[in-house]
């Protein structure tokens, strides 16, 4: 496990390798990474030269489970590909992990399965390994990979939401919120979190009763989001369906125009998501650098039973993490 | 850090009975592994491919239509296509023994017939994908 990402970087570039090559390079880089989120700063730095090291148009898609989102991300990955079948159009699909077991079914492949065969997409699921917010830690790097493989446009689909799974917000360049009918009145969309995060919103089964009526509720919500100012302001796209791939072709219209008109914008961006993702992995190696060696029960005592201040024992953590360190690391 | 193995389950053929490819991705998840199950009607090459953009470290096949013979040696000669011979690949199904010891002495790592308990199941794939 201990391939340096760099090599790999260079395996992937070298013009001797074969497709089939660079996409198992690729796809075990993608592992690595899932398995050691933090070492996305080594790919960060192997390609942070690099202009166009990021895809023109990282999309993500998000919603509740059971709303669509894979058949919707399938539908949109055949209309993409009949635009561009030079391109390579990349998937990246979060699925949940047991919080029991910390096993896993990855299943949104399977709408997907068509695409399998063709050499100008790739996807990959993701487990969420016990990770809260719609996304597993390791999508960032795995996302960047396949930017580093030049997907683009990259489709990143998460877990099934409920309202405050918002995490998609900082990888993507535009936000697609699918909804489905049956899923609530207007109440719910006056409330914050997830229909907060939409760059654009969808109704996905436009077959089905209810679908205008989300469709035209949506619409409301939007208007006020208007009149009150609110921030980000959304698009409504029109009612789909994926199955049938009705409204497909518009969404598609939709999101290259966004990207079209956005991508200065997007630029400065993508390089303020770059620093927060360094920054994310500083701070998580540090919490674990802090739990080594740390009985965590003793921790629970003082507080709990010798009624210690909090701050104190986190100071006295923290204190006694920098002594262990100086110690191993030698430093 | 967590290291997790990822496990492809794939019905190649023609044969609708998920049942089985079913049961075995959820007695995987129960005992802790990633599985990527990817439906039925699936042609080898899709298996194949679909693994290797998952990089997991084990095919297991499922199959109950008589074709294992073919099935799997497509299986293999495609992953030994694409230089992806370090995935371990096994089955289960309604294979007659005499054809899972042929399947055996192809590069089968194992062939699990119907009855085989699940505990047993679990033990010998973390038993392959550790020797892997």
């Amino acid at each position: 496990m201990s391939q340096s990402i760099q090599a790999l970087v260079g395996r992937i570039r070298s013009e001797d390798a074969s497709d089939a090559e660079r996409r198992r390079t690729a796809a075990r880089m993608m592992t690595i990474i899932e398995d050691e989120p933090f070492r996305i700063v080594e790919l960060i730095q192997a390609v942070i030269t690099e202009e166009d090291a990021h895809s023109k148009l990282v999309v993500g898609v998000t919603g509740p489970s059971g709303s669509g989102k894979s058949t919707l991300t399938d539908a949109v990955v055949s209309e993409f590909r009949k635009r561009n079948s030079n391109g390579c159009v990349g998937v990246v699909a979060v699925d949940p992990s047991s919080p029991f077991t910390g096993g896993a079914i990855l299943g949104d492949r399977i709408r997907m399965m068509k695409h399998t065969t063709d050499p100008g997409v790739f996807i990959r699921s993701l487990a969420s390994r016990g990770h809260l917010g719609g996304l597993s830690l390791g999508t960032s790097g795995v996302s960047r990979v396949m930017q580093l493989i030049g997907c683009d446009p990259l489709i990143i689909e998460t877990v099934g939401v409920g309202q405050n799974e918002v995490e998609i917000l900082e990888l993507a360049d535009l936000v697609v919120v699918v909804q489905s009918p049956g899923a609530g009145d207007s109440t719910q969309m006056l409330k914050a979190g997830l229909l907060e995060i939409g760059d654009v919103f969808v109704v996905n089964k436009s077959d089905l009763p209810g679908a205008e009526d989300v469709h035209s509720q949506l619409r409301s919500m939007i208007e006020l989001r208007r009149e009150c100012g609110s921030g980000r302001e959304p698009v409504l796209a029109v009612p789909i369906c994926a199955h049938t791939g009705k409204g497909v072709a518009e969404l598609v219209d939709l999101l290259s125009r966004l990207a079209e008109e956005n991508q200065s914008l997007w630029r400065e961006r993508r390089a303020a998501q770059m620093r927060d993702e360094v920054r994310h992995v500083i701070l998580e190696t540090a919490t674990g650098l802090l739990r080594e060696g740390v009985d965590e029960q003793t921790l629970v005592r003082r507080v709990l039973e010798q009624g210690e201040a909090l701050e104190e024992v986190s100071r006295d953590l923290v204190a006694r993490a920098a002594e262990e360190i100086k110690r191993h690391h030698g430093s | 850090m967590s290291h997790k193995t990822r496990i492809l389950i794939g019905k190649p053929g023609l044969d609708g009975h998920d049942r089985g490819a079913k049961y075995i991705s959820q007695v995987l998840r129960d005992a802790g592994f990633e599985v990527i199950y990817t439906g039925i009607r699936r042609t080898p090459e899709e298996i194949v491919e679909a693994a290797v953009q998952e990089d997991v470290q084990a095919i297991g096949i499922s199959l109950l239509s008589g074709s294992h013979i073919e099935m799997f040696a497509r299986i293999l000669a495609l992953l030994n296509e694409k230089g992806a011979t370090d995935i371990v690949v096994f089955g289960g199904g309604t294979i007659p023994s005499g054809d899972a010891e042929k399947l055996k002495k192809s590069g089968v790592a194992a062939v699990f017939t119907p009855g085989t308990p699940a505990k047993e199941i679990v033990e010998k794939v973390r038993n392959l994908v550790s020797n892997s």
